[in-house]
Order: structure tokens, then C-alpha cells, then sequence
């Protein structure tokens, strides 16, 4: 008989940032907020007042309600789908933005799975798996939207990581560790967006990619493909998708906060160091995803070859003359110290 | 002929601009069914009928082109009056115009819902103000502010 | 990939094998963006091909309808032809019937006529880059804004007219009502205020860099093949076609105001789109020429029940190019036969050309649909 309660209590530490903090109802919390504050942020710019009635006057429980009623929808699988990819895809997706966060610094020494040393490769290693699992959702639809929509996003997802992952070589080179917790401590005093300016750019403009929003949303388009990879998902696997989705808006949008806007790092205005330290991580993560909407709301959508040809040849050179530059500044400038 | 287009900065960061802009003005939108709009005195709702001075001549019924229309005898009257089916009814305002007696009167009203298309058909001794409005039972008790329409609620603030 | 495309493991297989990997995709009647219509395009995936415009989902044979109404009956199926733009299909219609009839409107109701029809030209290009900007974006504000921008024009419209849409307002002889009290100043404050939010909708959209980056040079139509394939409208003008009914056959009050016409040379879908922003500010200064200068006098004159046997044609710039309204009479109150020779179809023709000439994209479809503002009722008839 295993002691489940022992086992918990020896463990609790390690129970509570995979459920509650930075793990399952963060998460939620995060993606039923985002979701809604996208709709009232979108509306106001727009001149609407978005949801209104569910939950008083700011509409609060709307999304609440969204859910409950996608929840309660016939799961419709199409007939010519291959049933098991389709359903299994659905659990899949929303597990990896989750180990993705998984590495993220929340405060000193807090983070689900610190991974000391090499968090930020496996950051990324894990990301390379969201395109896989994606077209595997496009593919077991047996549909023509959903089809094309899984291959732009992996042309999309080769021509934005690339970059991404280049522009982060010039972080990671400035800091001398691939450990995200000593890239935040480093930051102590100065954010690496300043010495890192043109890699931020970089980094900005394929993370834009790699979430999937304007001015990059190519694999689900609207106005040709429906909803690209996820046409035919409907119900609770829509929410999924969903979930999904924000979640990985979630993972990247903290990744940028670590690597060039200090993490944790601000005033100490709570005197214990964690909640001090999520509560700075929570102001970023607010601003940031404002100015992804405002983002998605100002731009028009580029097309697939337009976005293909700036990865590889804007974002990519500029990526490589980022690591020189950062090289030179280092080596030459500042004697090897950050 | 085309004009000269700003450069490549401005066409990039000003439309930033304006959208936050707009964070401030007040939503064009109206809480509709809780607030309502006043229509103006020649908005073409519900019509109602003033079956005293009717003489049942049939013009209104001649000249709808959706013949929605029709004549029925009213108990101690002596003319046939017309009954409207407003699920018919496009709100052309033909038979308002043509009335030699000036007997038919549009109201405000809009709202046109019920759950069988015969509801939608009034009989002549129905078609006054207070019975047309019985349609909105359940939306009457929520009509708490009506908003006068002076102008649309962001023409009152400057733009740019 | 067009090999991997096609999944040959399943009986019901929807991906059908057309040679080469090419395969058919169906936009629509239930897609995002096909309206009440459909787009059969056929493409590799990426690249289109062949584009199919399917009209007739939405037939309602209004020509059919108006030999069963008198002259004056046949308003109502008329203005639902095109429902954002019901003021000027009406006056094709009026106009036609004007013309069998034999009677002439008097000077104020022309003023009126164009007063409103101008509005409705507005409303209409607003609905128009509003959809262009939904088709390239997902969401912009752009297109709730331009939808919010109509309101104080269908305001204005319900105070002169009686609804905010489908008027009814035009009847042969002049129109119903004459301008109410507070109209005009309503109007002159409208104007003032809509001049700059033009401008404020050219800045964040029209100069938007990405806007531009996703029409300029997409969807280019020649000059000499704007003309061959009959392309109507603002966007025949975008070819730098100096075409204008309003100018070279003037109807209502536009012989007598002075307005420019606005031709661009490139042709393509991001001059389109910018002709009609330019047209808004066109109609802006017509409305306000119109209501300085409004004569004095009656609005409406009475007509003749029947109309002499013959036949009558009238032309009208719609808010999508001009159409012709032929309206034969055998000497009844009803017409004999009305044939209407709308601008949306010969658009739909020019859309159905433009793949056969050069590269255009799966994504390009449907911004170089909406480039053109084409409506599928107008089309059915």
C-alpha cells in the first residue's frame, strides 16, 4: 500500500507549483482571463462593449458560460477522420505549452522544473513538438482547410524558429548560461532588451510567429480557411484547442519576459520573495499580451510567402549579425563580463 | 490620382495611434433591450389603425405591393376594415400615404417577433397603440432608460 | 506536397485527385467570407488557379415580380436587390419608369434624389472597406468602425426618410417627403465631423503598412481589359478608366453640381480600395453642394396611372458601377418586361478573369474578391 498522503505531504512543495502556481489553475486562470479580456479590450478599441450581461457589468462569468456551453455540445468527428489521431491530438496539444512553462523562473529558485543549466534548450526543444502535434491534427481531419492549414504552419514554424532561437543565441552568449534562472538573476540591474535591442526585434517579430497571431495567424486563417488546422473540431475539443492555443501565447509570452524584461526582477513591494516575484511576472505578462491584441487588431495578416521570405531573409541575417555584434560587445567591449 | 503615401515609419506606428485612440471614446453601441431608441417622427413601425374614421374604401389594400392586406367586417361597423399581417409587411409607408382619411399612423414600435407566423396577423379592432404594444410583455418592465437621439453618442465627443 | 496531400487510405476520402495534386475548394455558401454565394477555386494548395464564382443561391426573379406590380409597387422588390445601396437601385428603377411614363421630378426632389443617394454611397463604401479590411485581417478595428461610422448617415436617412434602410423614398414623380426641420444642420455637423474620420480610417488602414503590402500589385487590372471584360464602378475608375454615369450621362441634380471623379492608374486591389475612400470624400462635397444650393418648390408631381406603350432605359452609377433598368410597356399600369443589368455580375466576371493572368494566391482570393465589393443579390437579381 503506498502512503498517498505521506507521499503528498513529504512532496507538497512540488504539489502546489504543479497545481495551483505556475502549473494546472494558473493556466486555466490565465486562459479564461486572457480570453476575456481579449473580447473587452477588442471591443472597447473597436467601439462595442463586448460582454456584458453574464456576470454584472463587466461580463465576467461569460467566458464561464462559453465554456459550460461548449462543454454540453455534441462532439461532432467527421466521417472520413481518423478517429483516434483526431480525439488523442485534442489531450495532446494543451500538454505542451504546459511543460513548456514548466521552465520558466517564477520567482528565486521557483519554477516547476528548473531544469539548472540547460532550461532554456529544453524550452525550445519542447516547442519544436507544438507543430508536430499540429499537423497531426490538420492530417486526422481529412479535411481541405484543415490540410492546408497544417502545412503553412510548419513552413511557418521552420521559417519563424529559426530565428527565434538565433536571436535567443544572442541572450544566452550576452549571459554566458543557458540556465534561465541565472539569465533573470543577471538582470538584476539592467534588462537585456537594451544591450539586446536587435535581437529583441528579432525575437519579437518571430514570436509573433510562433503564437500564431496577427500579423502571422497564416495556418488559421479566417477568411480562406475557416480556422485552418482546427476546422473540424467542435465542442469540448474546440475548447481544447483553445486552451491550447492561449496557453501557448502563455508559454512564449513569459519566455520574452525572462529573456529581455527581467523576469521576476522588480521593486520588492511584498515581503516574501515569491509572491514579489510573481506579482512582477504578472504586470509583464498583462502589458505584454495588451500589446499583442493591439498587435492583432491594427495589422492585416501577411501572406504565407511574404511571411516565409522575411523569415529567412530579414530575421535570419539579422539574427546572425545580432550574435556578432553581441560577440563583439562581449569580448572586445566589456572583456567577456555581462 | 493616387496621393503621395507617408513614409515607411509612419505607416507602420500610426495606425497604433489611432486604435489607441479609441480606448477612449465612449462604445456606439446601445444596450438594447435595456436601453431603447426613440425614433424619429417619420420612423415607419407598427401601424395603427383609427377605425372611427376608416370608410373601408380598400385603398391601402390596393396599393400594398406585398398584399398584406386584407378586409374583414368589424361586429357593430359598417364597412370592411383592413387587417394587416406584418408578417407580409415590408413598412413601405404605401398605404399610410395613399389613405384618403388620414386613418392609418405609424408608430415607433419595431420590435416583430411571435412564436407562429399568425401572430404576427392583427385584426382591425387590434390595430391600436395600446394593443401593439403588448407584443413587448416581457421586454416593457426592462425598458428603463430610452435614450433621445440627439445625435449618435460619439458624434457629442471631438474626434482627433 | 501535393503527393502528401492526398490520403488515399480512406474509402470516404474528401480530397479528391484532380492530376498534378490540384484539388477543388469549395468557399462557401458556408465559409467566412462567400456571402450568399460560392467560390469554387481550383488550386494546388497554395496557388489558385482558377477561380468559379457560383451566383443563384439567392434568386428571387425580381424582373418576373415587377410585371405582376404597378409602376409604383414595384419599389419594394426593386430596393431589395441591394439592401446597403437601396437609393440608388431605386433610382435606376424610378428613373426608368419616369422615363415610360413620360413625367419629369421637379428641381427640389432632384436635390433630395441626390442628397440621398449620395449618403447611401457612403454607407455603402464604408460596408465595402470594412468587408476588404475583414478579408485581409482577422478582426481589425477597421471594420467596426466603418460599420459604426454609418450610424449618424442611417440616423439622418430614418429622419428624412422613415428607415434606415429600404427608403421607399423615391416614387416616380419626385420623392415622399420633403426635407424635415433640423435636417440640414444635423447634416452640415455630420459632414464636418465624417471628413475626419476619413481621414482617420486612410491613416490606420489604407496607409496601414501590411494592408498595403497584401494589395499593392494583387489583382492588377489593365486599362484595355478593364474595359474588355466590362468592369463597373469605383473599381473600373481604380484602371484609370474615366467612366462615371453621374458625369457622362447625368441623372437627378449631378448636371448641375461640380464634383471630381476619382480615377487612379494601378489598377490593382490596393487602388480599389483607396478609389473608394476617395469617392467618400467626392460624395462628401456633393451632398454639401447640394444642400446650399437646393431650389425652392414642390417634391412630388403627380403621374399618370399608365404609361404609353414603348420603352425606356435609364442608366445609374450604384455604389458598384452602372446599371442599366429597360423597362418595355404594352400601355397597362404594369410594365410588359423590366430587364436589370446589374454591376456586381459583370464583376463577378472580372474575378472569374483575373487567375487566368496572373499569380494569384489562395490568400490573395479573397481580398481580390472583396476588392471588387461584389454583392450576390444584386448578381441574382
Amino acid at each position: 500500500m503506498v502512503d498517498i498522503v505521506g507521499f503528498v505531504q513529504a512532496n507538497l512543495p512540488i504539489f502546489i507549483k504543479i497545481l495551483l502556481f505556475p502549473g494546472l489553475l494558473f493556466i486555466f486562470g490565465f486562459v479564461i482571463f486572457a480570453v476575456w479580456y481579449q473580447r473587452k479590450y477588442l471591443a472597447r478599441i473597436m467601439l462595442r462593449m463586448g460582454p456584458v450581461h453574464c456576470g454584472k457589468r463587466l461580463g465576467w462569468l461569460q467566458l464561464v458560460a462559453d465554456a459550460m456551453k461548449l462543454l454540453t455540445k455534441e462532439l461532432i468527428i467527421p466521417r472520413a477522420a481518423n478517429k483516434i489521431v483526431f480525439i488523442v491530438v485534442t489531450f495532446l496539444l494543451p500538454v505542451i505549452p504546459a511543460a513548456m512553462i514548466a521552465v520558466i523562473p517564477f520567482a528565486p529558485g521557483y519554477a516547476i522544473y528548473p531544469a539548472s543549466g540547460y532550461s532554456l534548450l529544453l524550452f525550445f526543444a519542447i516547442s519544436t513538438l507544438f507543430p508536430v502535434v499540429g499537423i497531426l491534427r490538420g492530417w486526422a481531419a481529412n479535411n481541405k482547410f484543415t490540410i492546408i492549414g497544417a502545412f503553412r504552419m510548419i513552413y511557418l514554424d521552420i521559417a519563424g524558429e529559426i530565428p527565434v532561437f538565433l536571436a535567443s543565441t544572442g541572450v544566452m552568449i550576452w549571459a554566458g548560461t543557458y540556465d534561465l534562472q541565472k539569465i533573470v538573476e543577471l538582470q538584476r540591474d539592467m534588462w537585456f532588451v537594451f544591450p539586446q535591442i536587435l535581437g529583441f526585434i528579432v525575437f519579437f517579430i518571430g514570436f509573433l510567429g510562433m503564437i500564431e497571431k496577427i500579423p502571422f495567424d497564416i495556418p488559421t486563417a479566417e477568411s480562406e480557411l475557416v480556422y485552418g488546422p482546427n476546422t473540424e473540431y467542435s465542442g469540448a475539443m474546440f475548447l481544447n484547442m483553445m486552451l491550447s492555443d492561449y496557453a501557448n501565447v502563455l508559454a512564449w509570452t513569459l519566455l520574452m519576459i525572462t529573456l529581455y524584461f527581467g523576469g521576476y526582477n522588480g521593486p520588492a513591494i511584498f515581503p516574501d520573495p515569491i509572491v514579489n516575484g510573481a506579482f512582477w511576472i504578472i504586470v509583464k505578462l498583462l502589458i505584454a499580451i495588451s500589446i499583442i491584441f493591439t498587435i492583432m487588431i491594427t495589422y492585416a495578416r501577411l501572406r504565407i510567402d511574404q511571411a516565409i521570405r522575411m523569415g529567412w531573409s530579414y530575421l535570419l541575417p539579422l539574427s546572425l549579425l545580432n550574435i556578432l555584434l553581441t560577440i563583439i560587445l562581449k569580448f572586445f567591449l566589456f572583456g567577456g563580463v555581462a | 490620382m493616387m496621393g503621395e503615401r507617408p513614409n515607411f515609419i509612419i505607416r507602420v506606428f500610426r495606425p497604433f495611434y489611432h486604435v489607441a485612440r479609441h480606448l477612449l471614446y465612449p462604445p456606439v453601441t446601445h444596450k438594447y433591450p435595456f436601453e431603447r431608441i426613440k425614433g424619429f417622427p417619420r420612423t415607419r413601425g407598427y401601424i395603427t389603425l383609427n377605425i372611427d374614421t376608416c370608410i373601408g374604401c380598400g385603398a391601402c389594400g390596393y396599393v400594398c405591393p406585398d398584399q398584406a392586406i386584407k378586409f374583414f367586417p368589424v361586429e357593430g361597423k359598417p364597412f370592411t376594415y383592413p387587417a394587416f399581417d406584418f408578417g407580409k409587411c415590408s413598412f413601405c409607408g404605401l398605404c399610410v400615404e395613399t389613405c384618403p382619411t388620414d386613418s392609418l399612423h405609424f408608430t415607433d414600435i419595431v420590435e416583430l417577433a411571435g412564436e407562429d407566423y399568425k401572430e404576427l396577423v392583427y385584426m382591425p379592432d387590434e390595430l391600436r397603440e395600446k394593443d401593439i404594444k403588448e407584443i413587448l410583455p416581457e421586454m416593457e418592465y426592462e425598458l428603463k432608460t430610452t435614450i433621445t437621439r440627439d445625435g449618435p453618442r460619439y458624434l457629442r465627443r471631438k474626434v482627433r | 506536397m501535393s503527393d502528401m496531400m492526398v490520403y488515399r487510405g480512406n474509402p470516404f476520402n474528401e480530397i479528391e485527385e484532380l492530376g498534378d495534386g490540384m484539388f477543388r475548394l469549395h468557399m462557401g455558401p458556408q465559409h467566412p467570407i462567400s456571402g450568399q454565394g460560392r467560390f469554387i477555386i481550383l488550386t494546388d494548395g497554395e496557388r489558385v488557379f482558377d477561380i468559379e464564382v457560383d451566383i443563384g443561391y439567392s434568386h428571387r426573379g425580381t424582373e418576373k415580380l415587377l410585371e405582376h406590380r404597378t409602376f409604383i409597387q414595384g419599389i419594394v422588390p426593386v430596393e431589395r436587390m441591394v439592401m446597403i445601396d437601396t437609393a440608388n437601385i431605386l433610382m435606376g428603377y424610378i428613373g426608368a419608369v419616369e422615363r415610360i411614363l413620360g413625367v419629369e421630378p421637379p428641381p427640389r426632389a432632384n436635390y433630395i434624389r441626390t442628397i440621398v443617394m449620395e449618403m447611401n454611397r457612403i454607407i455603402s463604401h464604408l460596408y465595402a472597406l470594412g468587408l476588404l479590411s475583414e478579408s485581409a485581417a482577422w478582426n481589425p478595428a477597421v471594420f467596426l468602425w466603418t460599420t459604426a461610422d454609418r450610424e449618424p448617415f442611417l440616423d439622418l436617412l430614418e429622419m428624412l426618410t422613415g428607415a434606415r434602410w429600404s427608403y421607399s423614398f423615391f416614387v416616380p414623380g419626385g420623392v415622399r417627403a420633403d426635407i424635415p426641420r433640423g435636417f440640414k444642420e444635423r447634416l452640415l455637423v455630420t459632414l464636418d465631423w465624417f471628413e475626419k474620420r476619413i481621414d482617420v480610417i486612410e491613416e490606420a488602414w489604407i496607409y496601414n503598412e501590411l494592408f498595403r503590402m497584401r494589395t499593392e500589385g494583387m489583382g492588377v487590372i489593365s486599362r484595355q481589359e478593364a474595359i474588355e471584360w466590362g468592369v463597373a464602378g469605383p473599381n473600373l475608375r481604380a484602371s484609370g478608366v474615366a467612366y462615371d454615369t453621374r458625369k457622362n450621362e447625368p441623372y437627378a441634380a449631378y448636371g448641375e453640381l461640380d464634383f471630381k471623379m476619382v480615377t487612379h492608374t494601378a489598377g490593382d486591389a490596393y487602388a480599389r480600395g483607396w478609389a473608394r475612400v476617395e469617392e467618400m470624400r467626392v460624395s462628401v462635397d456633393i451632398i454639401r453642394q447640394a444642400i446650399e444650393n437646393m431650389p425652392d418648390g414642390p417634391v412630388r408631381v403627380r403621374v399618370p396611372q399608365r404609361a404609353k406603350p414603348g420603352e425606356a432605359l435609364f442608366r445609374v452609377e450604384t455604389s458598384r458601377g452602372e446599371m442599366n433598368v429597360y423597362i418595355v410597356s404594352d400601355g397597362k399600369d404594369k410594365p410588359y418586361r423590366v430587364k436589370i443589368s446589374p454591376a456586381s455580375f459583370r464583376n463577378f466576371l472580372a474575378i472569374e478573369m483575373i487567375p487566368k493572368t496572373q499569380t494569384v494566391l489562395l490568400a490573395d482570393a479573397p481580398v481580390l474578391i472583396y476588392s471588387f465589393d461584389p454583392w450576390f443579390l444584386d448578381a441574382d437579381r
